[in-house]
């Protein structure tokens, strides 16, 4: 018997043991939240896109239902929905996988001065017992402008294998993603004849100084006169280059790190990361048209397909092979001449107006016209580059390096900013006001200053000892800082910052 | 989750069984005999297998008893006291190997009844100690030295042997095991949630006197070593924004293990068969101890997750192991073996304040291998002559499989690879006269990847009397390269990193010279003393390198460059006297490396010195064994290659001392409690860990321990009729 009373001791004892607590592995509560409290429109919209966010993946497809009640707002008359909405309920379908889904309002007429005029759309069912509302159950549209002061922005940069350039305004809260490969070279559209090179998607030029044949000019060609270069060796240390052919010089024309330079004697077949008009990889344009030499472009590296892995990254594709160029200017406009750098018969010519609303005017060597890249000057003022190049020195290397979520401000265009590193006595991002700003330290000459600096790619973390204020044209104070360089599921590209006017 | 629960089931199935089994027997059960397995080691159906190392390597044993001793649940809590075996930890993979003679897991095989182990990538070598159970285990075996002849590839400083026992052990015809361990780790313990918990149950019948059988499982709950690390859960925020202080997580993360196994011993006139099935299931999970602090666009407050790991590896072994006497004296030993491994990744995204996963990323399958094995011997081939005898037999291994870890992250071809051996072997007795013997071994290999291999040994042993024996053994090995060298892939524009499918194997020898006296001090006393020299030589060791490829670009990639000597002195005494068993053993190694041997960069010897005590006592008057165990692991150095030129990197020395108490509170129930690790040892200062070109900051160390831990294990014995 007591042996009996023993042996269920230890079996019971065996069971308690061999317990464990299971909680947090399965999935979190699927809640649908509205993307904000209030949505403003201005005069000129016709429709508003409504985003619902989930609080994670759906795992199985629903609907959600919305009901909505006007202020001044009849549904046919001043406003409708997509979905349809007329019978008073508007049903969204959402799949599963969707991390959102959204609905459109269609704006009908124009709010009435001195009357409010606004509808309400809010959760009212879903057809999975399992959903729910979040704490964003509604939100209310306005016939008008809601300014915005601050807000959290998830850049459109597109992942991991960064295929856009996203440019962002502060004072109306508008990002413009544009992608990286559709220009190589840009126009500049002050006084200065300039002509910029696409960094984002490391684009190269080298002048063929003492050649103005567009033609004379291909692989098979001798060099009008050597030039004396640094390249590096297998090893990576400095080695001395003379180059006196083309076939010579294309080797090292490519950014890598086996790209050639001289930055002793001035030479660099990028533009320099600053971004100043005096840094260009093209000389000043000349309006003698007999100053202005040839120049071979690499047309940079394609975009490749997503890295495989997550966390990693897979920004530089295949070669875009090489162009010849030559640019002439009359000081208004800019005249290029471009071939595909075999061409011997004959080259193409397009005239690009300088338009002062732009700081630079993009240009498609491949497509042979002008392409739409930036917003207005005053209305972009951090450019979201993600890949972002030059011929430069990093940690005592002097190489042609690749950067990944670099980050650039409108110098050009007059934006200011500049970097905050907590340290004692310095305020946290919270605590910074506008009596903490240092109208001195704004820098207007460099548009690197944030860098890839905000983020440690390594450990994959965001750098929480640094952010940045920023001035733009009109005036206006903003401090912005990074919450975060990867998407919840570990992919890189997918940026994410918070802002405050201050 | 599903490890768990399947977990639970079983061990209620298993106990249902037993109590009914418990209740039924209990009228028949008046003449137990004392708990003998516990006091005494009874070697029952010994295998054959290592017989004839025994006479042509020295072997070291550890039995049921120093099991026992320290409550070993698996090989990582036992090896560590053996003098020339060091076990290091890694805390984030929750893997733990052991290096010999200073060569680490990759140069040792590790056998189960003489049968290769299937390990992640691989056949026998760089096993993860951690996964063998010894719950079912007689014995284990430690043969020191090159045994290429033996036991083919990797055999280079050694081979490890886990026996199984077979049988039972006295006259009953059940005999059911029960035990409960309770561990803290560190000061860290709570009855779920925090420290090891241990449970064993193990069932045993004699069908007949010819047939026997056995069942059995353990689960070992592992909740791993916080040490500062806040767990899954942790999150500083601040100001509304996620403060990244890399506290999230654990020191170590938690394993869970769970082994199954069944065997069956019988016997067919003079010919024993013996078959042993297997199943283990491990999970790992892998906390990462960066939050991703991402705000919720709606609300603008964090929603902090993590993108955590899981790794699952389950293995199925069936063994087959016939014995028996082939014409006359001359007898045969055939195994046969169906192994298949396979390793499940999962990444998910771990929501920290809503406690759940938000998304999987991945849930595959990322390694899987399936070996077929064979090997097969026949001995005392001459009988009728004194002076010469003969062993010959083959081995034969065909191995499928993939591993995309290996291959790595960036392989965009995860291709199935097969590898396949012939192996024939011969080693030759010749017996000069009575003292002296001689027995060349030779071995041909025929491998799918290199080709051909001829290695070989030579012993020889000189009896001066029956307690004086001097042994000399000159072997050879070799290391196959394994699957990262050979076929690792990272291709991009800042790397060029790629395996290199054209290694060959890197070669080793040894020279052993084993000197061995026994004192008989008094009618109860012994000594034993054991003086043994050492030396390895591997040559065309396998290091990374930079080389250029066709494009002119930077290749990092593998190649037979480097050459490591090792050379080695140790003494072991032991002595039994009366109720006192003592031992002491010292070890002074040096190694030099010569780093490729093209540039000639060689070192002098770095020597290091060991350690190692066991004393224990035991009481019969109160049925009680006292026992402490010591290890003092000297500083250990190597040569690194650095950016100019070599570099002596280091780890600093330190002591291990566990001890324990065991008791017979009945004759059926016995309790142990002990403590490991009583100078807290966690990290130890390593100058030698590698760091890559994105190495981080921080003083170098390695993590040895988990501080200062206690147990307590129950175990509860019955035998019936």
């Amino acid at each position: 018997m007591k042996k009996t009373i023993l042996l269920k001791a230890i079996a019971l004892l065996l069971i308690i043991s061999s317990c464990s607590d299971d909680e947090g592995e399965d999935l979190i509560d699927f809640t649908v939240n509205f993307s904000s409290e209030t949505v403003g429109t201005t005069e000129e919209d016709t429709s508003k896109e409504i985003t619902l966010s989930f609080s994670r993946p759906a795992s199985e497809a629903g609907t959600i239902n919305l009901t909505y009640t006007g202020t001044n707002a009849e549904y046919g008359t001043d406003f409708t929905t997509t979905p349809d909405g007329a019978s008073g309920t508007i049903a969204i379908s959402v799949a599963a996988g969707d991390r959102n889904t959204s609905f459109t309002f269609n704006k009908l007429s124009n709010a009435i001065e001195g009357s409010s005029k606004s509808v309400t759309f809010s959760i009212e069912s879903f057809d999975q017992s399992d959903w729910s509302q979040g704490s964003t159950a509604s939100t209310l549209v306005s016939y008008t402008a809601v300014a915005a002061s601050s807000g959290v922005i998830d850049s459109e940069n597109g992942g991991s294998n960064m295929p856009n350039q996203v440019y962002f305004d502060f004072s109306s809260a508008t990002q413009t993603a544009v992608q990286r490969d559709t220009w190589e070279i840009a126009f500049f559209n002050g006084t200065e004849n300039r002509v910029f090179l696409n960094p984002a998607l490391a684009v190269s030029a080298v002048e063929i100084t003492g050649e103005t044949d567009l033609l004379s000019i291909t692989e098979a060609s001798d060099l009008p006169a050597p030039m004396e270069l640094n390249g590096l060796n297998a090893m990576f240390q400095p080695e001395a280059v003379t180059v006196s052919t083309v076939s010579e010089l294309l080797e090292g024309l490519p950014v890598s790190y086996y790209q050639y330079g001289n930055l002793d004697e001035g030479i660099s077949f990028t533009d320099n990361a600053e971004g100043t008009l005096e840094g260009t990889a093209f000389s000043e344009v000349s309006t003698t048209a007999e100053e202005n030499y040839v120049y071979i472009v690499s047309l940079g590296f394609e975009i490749p397909g997503p890295a495989e892995d997550v966390g990693s990254i897979e920004t530089t594709g295949d070669p875009r092979g090489y162009m010849k160029v030559r640019v002439l200017s009359d000081g208004n406009s800019y005249t290029v001449q471009y071939a595909d750098l075999a061409e011997t018969e004959s080259y193409n010519e397009v005239t690009v107006a300088k338009n002062d609303a732009y700081n630079l005017t993009a240009f498609s060597l491949t497509n042979g016209e002008t392409v739409s890249v930036e917003p207005t000057k005053e209305q972009w003022d951090i450019n979201l580059s993600g890949v972002f190049s030059y011929y430069g020195s990093s940690q005592g290397l002097v190489a042609g390096l690749t950067y990944s979520d670099y980050v650039l401000h409108n110098t050009l265009g007059g934006t200011g900013l500049y970097q905050v590193t907590i340290e004692e006595g310095v305020p946290t991002y919270a605590n910074f006001a506008m009596a903490d700003v240092d109208e001195s330290s704004f820098v207007y000459d460099n548009r690197a200053v944030v860098g890839s600096g905000w983020r440690d790619a390594f450990n994959g973390t965001i750098n929480e000892n640094v952010y940045y204020i920023l001035k733009d044209v009109d005036g206006n104070y903003y401090k912005f800082d990074f919450t975060a360089f990867t998407s919840t599921e570990g992919e890189r590209g997918h940026y994410q910052f918070t802002y405050e006017r201050l | 989750m599903s490890l768990n629960k399947n977990t639970n089931l079983l061990f209620l199935t298993f106990f249902f069984s037993v109590i009914g089994l418990a209740q039924e027997s209990k009228k028949q059960e008046k003449d137990s005999l004392p708990m003998q397995q516990l006091d005494e080691v009874v070697l029952t159906g010994e295998s054959k297998v290592m017989s004839l190392s025994k006479k042509l390597f020295s072997v070291g044993t550890i039995d049921q008893q120093d099991i026992a001793k320290v409550a070993g649940n698996n090989l990582a809590d036992i090896l560590n006291y053996n003098l020339n075996i060091t076990v290091t930890p890694n805390p984030s993979t929750g893997r733990s190997t052991i290096s010999m003679f200073g060569l680490d897991g990759q140069y040792v095989k590790v056998l189960i009844d003489g049968i290769p182990m299937a390990s992640d990538n691989g056949m026998g070598n760089n096993i993860d100690i951690t996964q063998i159970n010894l719950e079912d285990v007689e014995r284990i075996e430690i043969v020191e030295g090159s045994m290429g002849v033996l036991y083919g590839d990797n055999a280079v400083a050694g081979v490890i042997n886990i026996v199984t026992k077979r049988g039972l052990e006295n006259n009953h015809k059940w005999q059911l095991q029960l035990s409960v361990q309770e561990e803290t780790v560190g000061s860290e313990y709570a009855l779920f949630d925090e420290g090891r918990h241990i449970q064993n149950v193990k069932l045993s019948h004699k069908l007949s006197d010819k047939t026997s059988v056995a069942i059995g499982g353990s689960r070992n709950d592992n909740a791993g070593f916080f040490n500062g690390y806040q767990g899954k859960n942790y999150v500083n925020i601040q100001d509304n924004a996620v403060v990244n202080d890399s506290l999230r997580g654990m020191e170590w993360n938690p394993k869970e293990q769970l082994t199954a196994y069944g065997n069956l011993n019988t016997s067919i006139g003079k010919h024993n068969i013996f078959y042993k099935i297997q199943y283990y299931d491990e999970s790992v999970p892998v906390y990462n101890h960066f939050v991703n602090g991402r705000l919720d666009s709606n609300t603008g407050m964090p929603n902090p997750t993590a993108l955590d790991q899981n790794f699952d590896t389950e293995r199925v072994m069936n063994n087959l192991n016939i014995t028996g006497p082939l014409k006359g004296p001359t007898v045969y030993n055939l195994s046969l073996s169906h192994q298949t491994q396979k390793r499940y990744y999962k990444q998910f995204v771990y929501n920290i304040l809503q406690h759940g996963i938000e998304s999987v990323n991945s849930d595959d399958l990322s390694q899987s291998s399936e070996i077929w094995y064979s090997k097969g011997f026949v001995s005392n081939m001459v009988p009728d002559r004194d002076f010469f005898n003969l062993q010959l037999g083959y081995e034969f291994n065909h191995q499928t499989g993939f591993d995309a870890i290996a291959t790595g992250e960036y392989s965009s071809d995860v291709v199935e690879n097969t590898l396949e051996n012939y192996d024939f072997f011969g080693v030759m007795d010749f017996n000069i006269n009575d003292r002296f013997s001689l027995f060349p071994g030779a071995r041909f290999t025929n491998n799918s990847q290199f080709g051909n291999k001829l290695i070989w040994s030579l012993s020889s042993t000189y009896d001066f009397s029956n307690t004086f024996k001097v042994k000399a053994v000159f072997g050879s090995a070799f290391r196959a390269p394994n699957f990262e060298e050979l076929f690792f892939y990272f291709v991009d524009s800042n790397h060029n990193v790629q395996g290199n499918p054209n290694l060959d194997p890197e070669d080793g020898l040894s020279v052993f010279l084993n000197v061995e006296e026994k004192f008989r001090l008094s009618d109860s006393s012994m000594l034993k003393t054991v003086l043994k020299t050492f030396y390895f030589d591997i040559d065309g060791k396998i290091a990374s390198i930079i080389s250029t490829d066709d494009q002119d670009r930077n290749l990092f990639t593998f190649d037979n460059v480097d050459r490591s000597q090792i050379l080695g002195f140790s003494l072991e005494n032991s002595l039994m006297m009366n109720r006192w068993q003592a031992s002491l053993g010292m070890t002074y190694m040096g190694e030099s490396t010569t780093i490729d041997a093209s540039e000639g960069i060689s070192s002098d010897f770095l020597w290091s010195f060991n350690l190692q005590s066991a004393l224990s006592y035991s009481i019969p008057s109160i049925n009680t064994a006292l026992s402490a165990q010591l290890k003092y692991t000297g500083r250990s150095q190597v040569v690194l290659s650095g950016t100019d030129g070599s570099v002596v990197g280091q780890t600093d020395d330190f002591t291990w001392m566990d001890a324990s108490a065991r008791t017979n509170i009945t004759k059926d129930l016995s309790l142990t409690l002990g403590a490991r690790n009583i100078f807290d040892i966690v990290r130890v200062n390593a100058s030698d860990t590698p760091t890559g070109a994105h190495g981080s900051g921080g003083a170098p160390s390695r993590l040895f321990g988990n501080r200062r831990s206690y147990y307590l294990k129950l175990l509860y014995n019955l035998n019936f009729n």
